[in-house]
C-alpha cells in the first residue's frame, strides 16, 4: 500500500515541475512563432471544414465571419459539415449557399455514426485540398486566421496545426469566468510552452488545421475515438510529423455556461483521452517510430494528464490509510513535512500557471479570481474520476462509448 | 469564558482566517471590471499597409485644403479634427524664414538624442512634390501628393507618399513608409518600421531593416548576372534542368501529384548538380551543392549551406543558421529560427509567385532581390558583397 501511495507522490510531484518548467519557459524563456511572420506566399489551396451538429444558434456567426477572411478567394472552399442535425442547421447553410455562389459546398449528412469525427471522415470524400482547416461551428475566426492557420504548413514537416481558443462569453457567470482563467493557462503557457520546447502541442480539432497526405499516411480520422483531435496528435506524432502550436491564431469560441454542460464536456475529453492513452502510450514511449526522446516523455505525460485524477483520489485514500494504520516510518513527521511542502509548493503550481498566463494576456482585475479555481478543480478531478471509473465499467460490459455534443448558449440567428 | 464560547471564537477566527484570500475574488466577482473576452482582432490580418491605409483617411480631411494651395501656390497651417496641427504645402518646400531658418522647424530639445539636429512638430501634407531640408527630426506624419525626397541624415516618424519616395543618407526611419510609386533609399539609413510600396523598394548597402513589402525588394546593387527566375519554372514543369550532377534523388510524388517526403536522421548533403524530387526534411545539417535542384520543400532542423547557383522550388526552412549561396533561386518562404544570410544575386520568389523571407536576423549581400516579403525581427541588414 504504501509502495503504492509512493508511486502517486513521485507522479504527483513529476507533474508538479512539468508545471513550473512550462510557465517558467513561458515567463523567461526564448519564444517560438516560426511561421507567423508568413505574410507573403503563392498561398495553397484550402478546405475549411466546419463541424456542425444541431448549430442555428452560432453557424450563421461562423460562415459570415469565413466569408470576410482575407485568403484568395479561389483558393479557398468552406464545407459545412451538417451532421444530422435536426433544427435549421441545413436551412441556413443552404442560405448561405445561395449567397455565396461557389464558395460553400455544403455536406448534408442524414445518417451513420454519431460524433465528429464519424462525420468528418465522411465529409473527406469532397476534399480534394492539400490543406484542411477545421473549425466548430460556435467559433468567428477574424479576418487574418485562414492565413496564420496555413502559413505552417509551408514547412513539409508539419502535419498539424493548432490556434489559440479565446471564450468570448467569459464575463456571463461566474463558471464562465473560471473556464475563462483555464483556457489562458491552457493555451498562453502551456501549449506555447511546449512548442518553446519542442514538446508535443496538442492538436484541438477545433481552430486547427491538418494536412491532407499526413492524415492519408495515419489512416485517416478515427471514428472511433471521442477526442479526434487527441487521437490525431499522436498518431501523426508516431508517423513523424509535427504539431505546431500558434499562440497569435486566436479565435473567439463559447464556452459552457452552465456546470451540468461542463460536466458533460470535461468527462468526454477525460474519456477520449484515456482512449487515447491506453491505445499509443505504451507504443508511444516504447517503440520504434519517428518521435525523438522528448517528445515520447512530454506525450506520455500528456497522455496521462486525466488519469491524474482518480489516481490523485486514490493516493488521498491510501494516505490515510498509511496514516492511521501507522505503516510509514517517521510518518508523523514525514508527513506534516511533505504536507507544508506541497501545500507552499505543489498546490501553488497550476495557480502560478494560470496567473502568468492571465498577466501575459495583459489582464490585470480577473487574477484575484484564482482562489475560486479550487472550486473548478475540485468538480473537474470528481467528474474526471467518474469519467475513468465509468470507462473502465464500460470497457468491462461492453458498452459503447456515447458521444455528447456541448450544448450551445448564443441567441439563435435570424 | 466558557468553552462553547471560546470555541466559537477560534472557528469565527478560523473561518474568517481562509476567507480572507476569497474576498478579492468575491469583490471582483460581483464589480466584474475585469469581465470582457480577451481582445482578438476580427478585421484585419495584420497588413503591412494598415497604418499608411489609416493615415490616408485621416489626411483626407484636408484634401479641399490642399487643393486650394495647389491652386494658390501658398502654403496654410492649420488644426486636424483631433487636434494635430498641420502645415498644407502648395509648392515642394517647406516655406523659409528671413533668417533662412526653416519655418516650423525649431531648436532640438534634447540634444544628446538628436544631435544638434532641428525638429519639426507639425504634420506636413504637399499638395504636390515635396522637398526636405537635412538634419530635421520629424515628429509627425509627412504627406505627399507628388514624389518625397528627404535630406540627409533626417529622422522621420512615419511617412505616405502617392508617388516615389526617396530617403538621402543616414535617415531615419521610426514607425513607417509606404510609397504609391518606388522607395529608394541611400546608404546607412536605418528603417526602424514598415516599409512598404506598390511598386519596388531599393536599399542600398549598409542600409537596416525591420520588414519590407514590395512587388520587388532589392538589396543593395543589382547586377545583371544573376539569373531571372520565370514563373513558368516551377513545380516540376522545368525544361532546363541543371545538369553537372550525375544523379535524380529523392521520392517523387503521388498519383495524385502530391510530393512525397523524405524524412531524414542525421546529416544529409544533395550532391552539386543533383535533383531532388520531393519533399526534403533533414533532422540534422544540410548541405545542397552548388547547382543542385530540390524540386519541392525543405525543412532542416539544425544549420543548412546551399551553395551557390543552387534551386528550391518550395520553401526553405531551417531551425538554425541558413546560409544561400551567390545566383540561388528559392521560390518558397524562406525561413529561419536563428539567422539566414542571402548572398550576392540571389532570387527569393518570383514576380508572379511573391514570397516571405523571415528571421531574426538577415543579412543580405549586394544584388539580392527579393519579390514579397522581408521580415527581420531583430534585425535586418545589406551588406557589401
Amino acid at each position: 500500500m504504501v509502495y503504492a501511495l509512493y508511486i502517486i507522490v513521485l507522479l504527483v510531484c513529476v507533474y508538479t515541475a512539468r508545471h513550473y518548467w512550462f510557465t517558467l519557459n513561458r515567463l523567461f524563456g526564448h519564444q517560438r512563432h516560426p511561421y507567423i511572420d508568413i505574410d507573403t506566399a503563392d498561398w495553397p489551396p484550402v478546405t475549411i471544414l466546419v463541424a456542425a451538429h444541431n448549430e442555428e444558434k452560432v453557424i450563421a456567426n461562423a460562415l459570415s465571419a469565413l466569408m470576410t477572411v482575407k485568403y484568395p478567394e479561389d483558393k479557398m472552399l468552406v464545407i459545412p459539415v451538417n451532421d444530422r442535425s435536426k433544427d435549421r442547421t441545413r436551412e441556413i447553410i443552404d442560405d448561405f449557399v445561395d449567397r455565396f455562389p461557389g464558395r460553400i459546398r455544403p455536406f448534408h449528412r442524414t445518417g451513420g455514426k454519431a460524433g465528429k469525427a464519424a462525420a468528418l471522415k465522411d465529409a473527406m470524400e469532397l476534399v480534394t485540398t492539400e490543406v484542411i482547416l477545421i473549425f466548430d461551428a460556435d467559433y468567428i475566426p477574424g479576418a487574418g486566421l485562414v492565413k496564420q492557420l496555413t502559413a505552417p504548413f509551408f514547412d513539409p514537416e508539419v502535419g498539424g496545426v493548432m490556434g489559440r481558443v479565446v471564450p468570448m462569453n467569459c464575463g456571463t457567470n461566474m463558471l464562465t469566468r473560471l473556464l475563462d482563467l483555464e483556457r489562458s493557462g491552457g493555451y498562453q503557457v502551456d501549449q506555447q510552452a511546449r512548442m518553446n520546447l519542442r514538446l508535443v502541442p496538442q492538436h484541438g480539432g477545433t481552430v486547427a488545421g491538418v494536412r491532407m497526405s499526413a492524415l492519408q499516411e495515419i489512416g485517416g480520422w478515427n471514428d472511433k475515438s471521442l477526442t479526434e483531435d487527441t487521437d490525431l496528435t499522436y498518431r501523426l506524432l508516431l508517423f513523424g510529423w509535427k504539431t505546431v502550436y500558434q499562440n497569435r491564431s486566436e479565435c473567439y469560441e463559447e464556452v459552457p455556461e452552465t456546470w451540468q454542460v461542463r460536466i458533460k464536456q470535461i468527462m468526454r475529453w477525460a474519456k477520449g483521452h484515456n482512449q487515447a492513452m491506453v491505445a499509443y502510450g505504451i507504443r508511444l514511449l516504447f517503440g520504434k517510430h519517428r518521435a525523438n526522446l522528448r517528445e515520447r516523455i512530454d506525450g506520455t505525460l500528456l497522455l496521462g494528464v486525466y488519469i491524474m485524477a482518480p489516481l490523485t483520489l486514490v493516493g488521498w485514500v491510501l494516505a490515510l490509510a498509511v496514516f492511521y494504520e501507522g505503516i510509514a516510518p517517521l510518518h508523523g513527521i514525514v508527513a506534516l513535512l511533505a504536507f507544508t511542502a506541497y501545500s507552499a509548493i505543489g498546490n501553488l503550481a497550476a495557480f502560478f500557471e494560470i496567473a502568468a498566463a492571465v498577466r501575459l494576456d495583459g489582464n490585470r482585475e480577473r487574477i484575484r479570481l484564482l482562489p475560486f479555481l479550487v472550486m473548478g478543480f475540485t468538480v473537474s478531478i470528481f467528474s474526471v474520476s467518474r469519467a475513468a471509473f465509468t470507462q473502465v465499467r464500460d470497457a468491462l460490459t461492453g458498452a459503447e462509448f456515447h458521444w455528447d455534443k456541448t450544448e450551445r448558449f448564443r441567441t439563435a440567428a435570424p | 469564558m466558557t468553552a462553547s464560547l471560546a470555541l466559537t471564537v477560534v472557528l469565527i477566527g478560523a473561518g474568517l482566517l481562509l476567507s480572507l484570500p476569497l474576498i478579492p475574488a468575491i469583490i471582483e466577482l460581483r464589480r466584474r471590471s475585469d469581465a470582457m473576452p480577451l481582445i482578438v482582432v476580427q478585421d484585419h490580418a495584420g497588413e503591412i499597409r494598415y497604418f499608411a491605409d489609416s493615415f490616408r483617411s485621416f489626411v483626407g480631411s484636408i484634401e479641399s485644403v490642399l487643393q486650394a494651395c495647389l491652386l494658390s501656390g501658398q502654403s496654410e497651417a492649420g488644426t486636424m479634427p483631433d487636434g494635430t496641427n498641420y502645415l498644407a504645402l502648395g509648392s515642394s518646400e517647406l516655406p523659409k524664414l528671413p533668417s533662412g531658418r526653416q519655418a516650423y522647424v525649431t531648436n532640438a530639445r534634447n540634444r544628446t538624442i538628436h544631435a544638434n539636429k532641428e525638429t519639426c512638430e507639425v504634420l506636413i501634407a504637399a499638395a504636390g512634390n515635396l522637398q526636405l531640408p537635412a538634419r530635421v527630426v520629424f515628429g509627425r506624419d509627412i504627406f505627399a501628393k507628388g514624389d518625397i525626397a528627404g535630406g540627409a541624415d533626417n529622422e522621420y516618424r512615419a511617412i505616405l507618399g502617392d508617388r516615389d519616395i526617396h530617403l538621402a543618407f543616414g535617415s531615419t526611419l521610426q514607425r513607417w513608409v509606404h510609397a504609391n510609386g518606388r522607395f529608394t533609399a541611400e546608404a546607412e539609413c536605418r528603417l526602424f518600421g514598415r516599409v512598404s510600396s506598390d511598386s519596388s523598394i531599393q536599399l542600398a548597402t549598409m542600409c537596416t531593416f525591420l520588414r519590407l513589402n514590395a512587388p520587388r525588394v532589392e538589396l543593395g546593387k543589382i547586377f545583371n548576372d544573376a539569373p531571372e527566375v520565370d514563373d513558368s519554372d516551377l513545380n516540376g514543369r522545368s525544361k532546363a534542368l541543371p545538369t553537372r550532377g550525375d544523379a535524380m534523388a529523392g521520392v517523387g510524388l503521388r498519383e495524385d501529384g502530391i510530393r512525397k517526403r523524405l524524412l531524414h536522421d542525421g546529416d544529409y548533403e544533395l550532391r552539386a548538380g543533383q535533383i531532388f524530387n520531393g519533399n526534403l526534411i533533414v533532422r540534422g545539417r544540410l548541405h545542397i551543392g552548388d547547382g543542385a535542384k530540390v524540386q519541392g520543400s525543405v525543412k532542416c532542423e539544425k544549420d543548412v549551406l546551399v551553395e551557390d547557383n543552387a534551386e528550391v522550388t518550395g520553401s526553405l526552412i531551417a531551425e538554425h543558421k541558413l546560409t544561400i549561396g551567390r545566383n540561388c533561386s528559392i521560390h518558397g518562404p524562406i525561413l529561419s529560427e536563428r539567422e539566414v544570410f542571402i548572398q550576392r544575386g540571389s532570387r527569393c520568389g518570383t514576380r508572379g509567385l511573391p514570397t516571405t523571407v523571415s528571421a531574426p536576423l538577415i543579412f543580405a549581400e549586394d544584388g539580392v532581390v527579393v519579390f514579397g516579403t522581408v521580415w527581420a525581427r531583430e534585425l535586418g541588414s545589406v551588406v557589401a558583397g
